[in-house]
């Protein structure tokens, strides 16, 4: 079996079980921290995702919250009452009873500064901030008090940031927790070999379906190469983040195949819709019909990733897709630039803000901003790029120094809310940390996304999105380029891997067949 | 060598050396045999059913005589089947061994070449596809070639050929191709030259074809690589998209490979030796590593007929297939293009020379190995079992010669193992078989002769009998000539009579002589009594010479007699036979003693049997007496039973007339109020004809009244708030009609219907008045009402006696099938006034399942919803909720009455189904009516359960959908036979069962 290791391995420590027990996936990176309230990065969240159950979790393949550990809900007829009875007799990994307590714990640490477990560091506070109480009525019913009818409130409860944490490993272990999880998920946490491995075993005490493969490991491996040589040599059974490069060879290989989530995550040109002179919706339609989107969405995707024309994936409920487009139009580009009066060479240039790295929305963001350096020069728009790391390269945007500024977002919680307020209501444009980069403010759009919020009737927020949908195409905060599509590549004997929108593993199901 | 295998061995030859033994005993003569077991008859008068054996009396020598010739030949066979069982032994695992070995080796070997050709492909595989990730990068190299993009962009297209006839030098093996943006191929180049045509340097045929696939991708801004089959050959293409900085399409630019000797060497060259390569389209071999003898080289093996390669999704398949007389063992594997179709295989070959080379050293060592094992086995077994069987072979022949009965043989054996102390054992055992036979001998004698007149003794009850047998008993086994029993009869001293006397009449003058020896207190042996100084005055007083021996008889110290034997010669009695006589004379003693006993029981036995017929009679008496009151018992709970009954139909009879009398009551009243109505249709008739209307609209009125008829039975009557509003809407609509207000009124009384026909009303009368209209129509309604009225008190009335005319079927009703949900309502029609007129009420909840019909009796079942239903409104005090639950499972059928009431406390609960068990006030109730329900349900084969706690008690009635078990008895004879009469329990003090 030794020869089955990649060469750049370690081999300080055998893998756990033998190849039939354990499913191994590689990563490009290694997770921060596995406490859910402080992390925010993919690698971390997906493995909060295994070792802990949320009050409802999402579907296998779709985002819709079906039963976890609340076996139904209610809301109150003024939509500010959320009650959740949950599943009787179940236990934590490490014997805690789950029940109401844990559950008003596990929030309350995260919203209530002065909760003992609360720490600085925690970083959803924010977006729980609509939470004004949660409270346990008798031993397996929670209510929570929101403060206004907030419809996407129980797609937010399944997210990685509402998991439940057994309340007697958060007090014993209190800062360090993030480094000795305790959930109630498929898995149950072993051991974190940082930088690189996590290992996680069957949790027996599941409520659902016990996990089908006994150990979970989940290698960091930062090469992309290093990570196509471990999954052709069988070492990894999964490996995420392929490079666009390594298609041909994953669909050339035999004992290799690609597993993808349908598109779910968007990229787009940002332009900062409050500085002149992106201010002037025209010369923003202007850049819009200036690029090449449809090309180069092709040729950076290479079949990943389908042209966008809108903020939401079509999988999510409500995208909508008879909105007035842009299509590549130099000519019409032209005259809507003499229109508003641009002065051509004799204007400043726009600044480009673009990440330096890949990410999964984005294979090359540098190459992408060059051609629409490109594409607005044939127009007669000056850009520069500023490429900077990806933390830089977020600063920079949530303190407002771009023109332009190449984005993205994954589909957290399955909700049109999530993409169309969290990218594009005014409510984010201030703060710190801004997440409407565009910095788009439009009272109208405000308040069809706010009615959206306040209602649970499903069919009425549709129509209610469709109209900011509609809106969001008169105005052009965004060009929109692409949603990409989660790629992993797995060997041909793993069955039943299931990759989620929110470009996560789903592995309950997987196994390793011979 | 196996310990436990020799042993086995050995014990199964023992045992076939054990019957071989026995078949030799029974061929021995049989005379001898009989002989020895021959009766000697007539020596012990008294027995008939033990005959002692004759070499009883013969003393101790040679008693066994068993026959057995050693046999020489069974020696040696003890040997030999020694050795043969520990050399199977030694070769049984060794054979296994070798067998496993061997197998093992095979499978080894085998599986090894399977994986190693795996491995081979694994590795082949990886590089290839190395190499076809180098064609694609050398591919993306060209398309972000500045110079070649410039010249594109330029549309200056020799300065493009020229440009990609330069890059096409660095790999000379390889095709360039370029093609404008709508997939012209506008040059091609190869090894640094370039020709739109170009045919030569083997490059020929690689070409894609028109409108490829390939190169529409990469006009698509697709970048691929692909293996495809060109012109059959194989052939790695990548294509990409060529465009400037803004995106526009220039063209595409197209790198081909060809998998030739090249690819399979270069291959073959990473693998190593022993290691061959070859490549198939389709399943055609193309190229291969394979040299034939003569250097020249192979296409390579064909695929074996039928061979299927596993398809694509990974698994390879191994295949044994020959070269040139070499055997390989190749695996093969998919090569599949992008859109993982298959084109080819590929497939790596191990050779299998060395391994056949080394499979069959491995067998050749283990043949030989196998060979020097079993010639020690057999050195070693035959060693071993002759030094075992040596000492054996001594003891056999000791053992046999002592069985022959020379007990003076030694047996020469004195090995320190087992078998010497078996021998030393035998050595022990001959000594004391030898002591223990000659005592023995002599102890059997007298056993026998003890035994004898025990015998005698103890089955005869005539005292006469029992001393005379005694006597000659004695007399014979002594050897005496003369023997006497004197019985001692008074006390102080005692009188001595003969009572037996045997042989010599001298023994009956021997009384005398009796007491003498009586004197002494103990047995007396003398050589010759005459001489004897306590004895002699007797002796010769009865003129007894000789020796004599005489014992008392004593029971329990007491004296009861003496026996005295003489011989009348010379020759004397020993001590030996002085100890018999004594064991004789305990054994007299006591059948003396058991003949006293008999005559006393008799005496006894015949005054006990009067006392028995007296007290038999007394008994006769007295069971006549309880059998009468049992009768009477049992008239006294039959009337118990009826009077439940009659207390039931009592309930039943206030229900019904309760309910039957409301309806009653109601009619007679409305047919009071009819007689008026009549009347004041009368006058509306003629208030109508007064009128003078047309007579087409008087046919047309009536006609209307007609067709509202039906409806105004059931109309209902409006409020007063409803009704002034009718009104006021009438009136505007009546406006300016004769007499609207007055019609508009009697309207209201009409109901809704009133103002839906006052438009057509209108229309009727033109100009003239409306009232008498209006009138009749008030009239006609109110008889349509009364009549609606009538009829559903009518409707009631006749429920309630269908319902009592099913209920009431009570006991004749014969075994049918029973809708349980139609009796259960029929119970509840009947007490239905005990359901309403309680305090506040009982409401009752049905949650009826779907039942299927039961067989039962209907009468009795209903009897039984009668009295849970009746038992549950009383429990509430006539207030509360029952809820009657059914439900089928399997093959019963359950019905469960539920009361809201305070429960049954558990200890009333235990007992509420036994009869006469009541917590009611006496007088209010038998105690019956549970306990005929248990019955009735039990007789229908089912079962009740009661499950009670304060506010809810619930009785669950279980019964089979078949019904009863056959032969059914009526229920009271049921009932009343079944109860224990003699135990019926008291009326119980618990009174709070509410």
């Amino acid at each position: 079996m030794l020869g089955a290791f990649p060469l750049g391995c370690k081999m300080a420590q055998p893998l756990p079980g033998g190849p039939a027990d354990r499913l191994v996936v590689a990563r490009s990176t290694d997770a921060v921290s596995l406490d859910p309230a402080r992390t925010s990065d993919l690698e971390s969240l997906e493995v909060a995702e295994q070792v802990y159950s949320r009050l409802v979790r999402f579907s296998p393949g779709r985002l819709e919250p079906e039963p976890d550990l609340a076996t139904s809900w209610t809301v109150s007829a003024d939509g500010t009452v959320w009650t959740f009875e949950l599943r009787p007799h179940l236990v934590f990994q490490d014997g805690t009873p789950v029940d109401a307590e844990a559950v008003v714990f596990s929030f309350e640490r995260q919203i209530i500064p002065e909760h003992p477990n609360h720490e600085p560091d925690f970083v959803w506070t924010r977006a729980y901030h609509n939470i004004r109480r949660v409270r346990a009525d008798g031993p397996l019913r929670v209510q929570f008090e929101i403060d206004r009818p907030y419809a996407p409130f129980l797609a937010n409860l399944a997210m990685g940031p509402a998991a439940i944490v057994s309340p007697t490993a958060v007090k014993k272990w209190g800062h360090e927790f993030g480094r000795h999880p305790i959930g109630a998920g498929p898995y149950r946490f072993v051991e974190w070999i940082p930088g690189d491995r996590i290992t996680l075993e069957r949790n027996p005490t599941y409520w659902d379906q016990p996990a089908r493969t006994r150990y979970l490991v989940l290698l960091a491996m930062p090469d992309s190469k290093q990570r196509m040589q471990a999954l052709e040599s069988g070492a990894a059974d999964v490996i995420q983040q392929l490079a666009p490069d390594d298609l041909p060879l994953v669909r050339l290989h035999p004992d290799l195949r690609l597993a993808m989530a349908p598109a779910a995550l968007v990229s787009y040109l940002a332009m900062n819709t409050q500085r002149r002179p992106l201010n002037d919706p025209r010369i923003r339609r202007a850049i819009a019909h200036a690029i090449r989107t449809e090309a180069l969405v092709k040729l950076i995707y290479q079949g990943l990733g389908i042209p966008a024309i809108g903020p939401l994936p079509p999988n999510v409920w409500g995208a909508r897709s008879d909105v007035v487009t842009y299509p590549y139009d130099p000519a019409k580009a032209r005259a809507l630039l003499a229109e508003a009066g641009w002065q051509g060479d004799r204007e400043a240039p726009l600044k480009l803000f673009a990440p330096s790295s890949a990410s999964q929305y984005m294979p090359a963001p540098a190459r992408v901003a060059d051609i629409i350096k490109h594409c607005l020069a044939e127009v007669g728009i000056k850009v520069d790029v500023i490429l900077s790391d990806p933390a830089d390269h977020q600063r920079a945007l949530w303190a407002g120094e771009h023109d332009l500024a190449l984005h993205g977002w994954f589909n957290d919680n399955g909700d049109p809310d999530s993409f169309l307020y969290t990218l594009l209501d005014s409510d984010n444009t201030t703060g710190t940390r801004p997440s409407n980069i565009a910095f788009y403010s439009n009272g109208w759009f405000h308040d069809v996304i706010g009615m959206a919020q306040r209602t649970t009737d499903r069919t009425e927020r549709e129509r209610l999105y469709s109209q900011a949908q509609a809106i969001l195409a008169i105005d052009v905060p965004w060009v929109p380029l692409a949603h990409s599509k989660v790629v992993f590549a797995e060997r041909t004997n793993v069955r039943g891997l299931v990759v989620q929108p929110s470009a996560m593993g789903l592995y309950r199901f997987a196994e390793r067949v011979q | 060598m196996s310990p436990r295998a020799p042993s086995g061995k050995s014990s199964r030859w023992s045992k076939t050396s054990k019957v071989s033994r026995t078949s030799k005993a029974s061929k021995t003569p049989p005379s001898s045999g009989d002989n020895r077991f021959k009766s000697s008859s007539g020596n012990l008068r008294a027995s008939s059913m033990y005959r002692p054996p004759e070499w009883l009396g013969r003393g101790g020598s040679a008693i066994w005589t068993l026959q057995t010739p050693v046999q020489p030949q069974h020696r040696s066979g003890l040997r030999r089947r020694l050795s043969i069982a520990l050399v199977v032994a030694a070769l049984a695992p060794l054979i296994a061994v070798s067998f496993v070995a061997a197998a093992l080796i095979f499978s080894s070997v085998e599986q090894g070449i399977r994986f190693e050709a795996e491995r081979g492909l694994q590795v082949a595989r990886g590089l290839f596809l190395g190499q076809v990730q180098d064609v694609a990068a050398g591919a993306s190299a060209l398309g972000s070639d500045p110079e070649l993009l410039a010249a594109r962009a330029s549309g200056n297209s020799l300065a493009a050929r020229a440009r990609l006839g330069t890059l096409s030098t660095n790999t000379p093996n390889a095709l360039f191709e370029l093609t404008d943006a709508t997939g012209r191929i506008v040059a091609r180049c190869s090894r640094g030259s370039c020709d739109e045509m170009l045919t030569g340097a083997g490059r020929a045929g690689l070409e894609p074809a028109e409108r490829s696939p390939v190169i529409l991708r990469a006009l698509d801004y697709e970048r691929t690589v692909s293996v495809e089959n060109a012109h059959d050959r194989l052939v790695v293409r990548a294509a990409l998209p060529l465009t400037d900085a803004a995106l526009r399409l220039l063209g595409s630019v197209v790198v081909t490979v060809p998998i030739d000797w090249t690819v399979v060497d270069r291959l073959k060259g990473a693998l190593g030796a022993g290691r061959e390569v070859v490549v198939y389209v389709g399943r055609e071999p193309n190229s291969s590593t394979f040299m034939a003898a003569t250097g020249a080289r192979l296409v390579g093996p064909t695929l074996p007929q039928g061979f299927q390669v596993a398809g694509p999704g990974g698994a390879t398949s191994v295949a044994r297939v020959e070269v040139d007389g070499h055997e390989y063992s190749v695996a093969f594997g998919q090569l599949q293009d992008v859109n993982a179709a298959s084109v080819g295989l590929l497939g790596v070959a191990v050779d299998r020379e060395p391994l056949a080379v080394a499979l069959s050293r491995g067998l050749w060592t283990l043949a030989l190995g196998a060979a020097v094992t079993l010639l020690l086995a057999i050195l070693l077994s035959n060693l071993l079992s002759r030094r075992m069987t040596k000492p054996l072979q001594d003891l056999h022949a000791g053992a046999l010669s002592i069985a022959r009965g020379d007990l003076d043989t030694s047996i020469s054996v004195d090995t320190l193992d087992e078998i010497g102390d078996l021998a030393e054992a035998f050595r022990i055992m001959t000594r004391s078989l030898k002591e223990n036979q000659e005592g023995l001998a002599a102890r059997v004698r007298e056993l026998v002769t003890v035994h004898q007149v025990g015998r005698a003794v103890s089955t005869v009850v005539d005292l006469g009998q029992v001393l005379r047998s005694v006597v000659t008993e004695v007399l014979n086994v002594l050897g005496g000539k003369t023997a006497a029993i004197a019985l001692a009869i008074g006390a102080d001293p005692p009188e001595f009579v003969v009572r037996a006397v045997a042989g010599d009449e001298v023994g009956g003058r021997l009384g005398r002589l009796a007491a003498a020896v009586s004197a002494l207190g103990r047995a007396r042996r003398t050589p010759a009594v005459e001489a004897d100084p306590q004895l002699m005055d007797a002796a010769l007083h009865a003129g007894l010479t000789g020796p004599v021996i005489a014992a008392p008889l004593t029971l329990k110290e007491r004296l009861v007699g003496v026996i005295v034997i003489g011989r009348l010669g010379e020759v004397p009695f020993g001590e030996a036979d002085l100890r018999l006589l004594v064991t004789f004379a305990d054994q007299v003693a006591t059948a003396i003693e058991n003949a006293r006993l008999y005559t006393e029981v008799r005496a006894f036995s015949e005054v006990l049997e009067a006392r028995v017929r007296a007290r038999t009679a007394e008994l006769e008496r007295a069971n006549s007496e309880i059998e009468r009151t049992l009768r009477e018992l049992g008239e006294a709970q039959g009337q118990l039973i009826h009077s439940e009954k009659m207390a039931g139909l009592g309930m039943l009879v206030a229900g019904i007339a309760h309910e039957v009398n409301s309806p009653a009551a109601a009619v007679q009243g409305l047919v009071d109020a009819l007689s008026e109505t009549v009347r004041r249709l009368g006058h509306s008739a003629h208030a109508l004809s007064a009128l003078g209307l047309p007579p087409a609209s008087v046919a047309r009125f009536f006609e209307l009244i007609d067709g509202l008829l039906p409806e105004m039975m059931s109309a209902p009557l409006l409020t007063s708030l409803e009704a002034r509003q009718q009104v006021r809407r009438l009136k505007t609509a009546f406006l300016g009609a004769d007499g609207a207000g007055e019609a508009a009124a009697m309207l209201a009384e009409v109901g809704p219907i009133g103002e839906r026909v006052a438009p057509e009303l209108r229309a009727l009368v033109g100009d003239k008045s409306l009232a008498p209209l209006a009138g009749y129509l008030r009239e006609v309604a109110f008889l349509a009402r009364t009549a609606g009225t009538i009829r559903t008190a009518i409707g009631a009335i006749r429920r309630i006696v269908g319902a009592l005319k099913r209920y009431s079927r009570l006991d004749e009703a014969p075994l049918e099938r029973v809708d349980v949900h139609a009796g259960i309502e029929d119970t509840l029609v009947i007490l239905s006034h005990q359901l309403k007129y309680g305090e506040n009420g009982v409401t009752v909840k049905r949650s009826f399942g779907s039942l299927p019909a039961v067989t039962a009796y209907v009468g009795e079942l209903n009897q039984v919803w009668t009295n849970l239903i009746h038992n549950a409104i009383q429990a509430m005090d006539g207030r509360g909720e029952i809820l009657i639950e059914t439900k089928s499972e399997n093959r019963d059928v359950i019905v469960a009455i539920e009361d809201t009431g305070p429960g049954i406390p558990a200890d009333v609960a235990s007992r509420i189904f036994e009869p006469f068990f009541t917590t009611k006030a006496k007088g209010e109730g038998t105690g019956l009516g549970l306990s005929i329900c248990a019955r009735i349900v039990e007789k229908h084969g089912g079962t009740v359960r009661v499950d009670s706690k304060p506010g809810r008690t619930r009785f669950e009635v279980r019964l089979p959908v078949e019904g009863p078990p056959p032969a059914p008895q009526p229920i009271e004879e049921a009932a009343v036979g079944a109860w224990p009469m003699l135990d019926v329990s008291p009326i119980s003090k618990a009174k709070d069962r509410a």
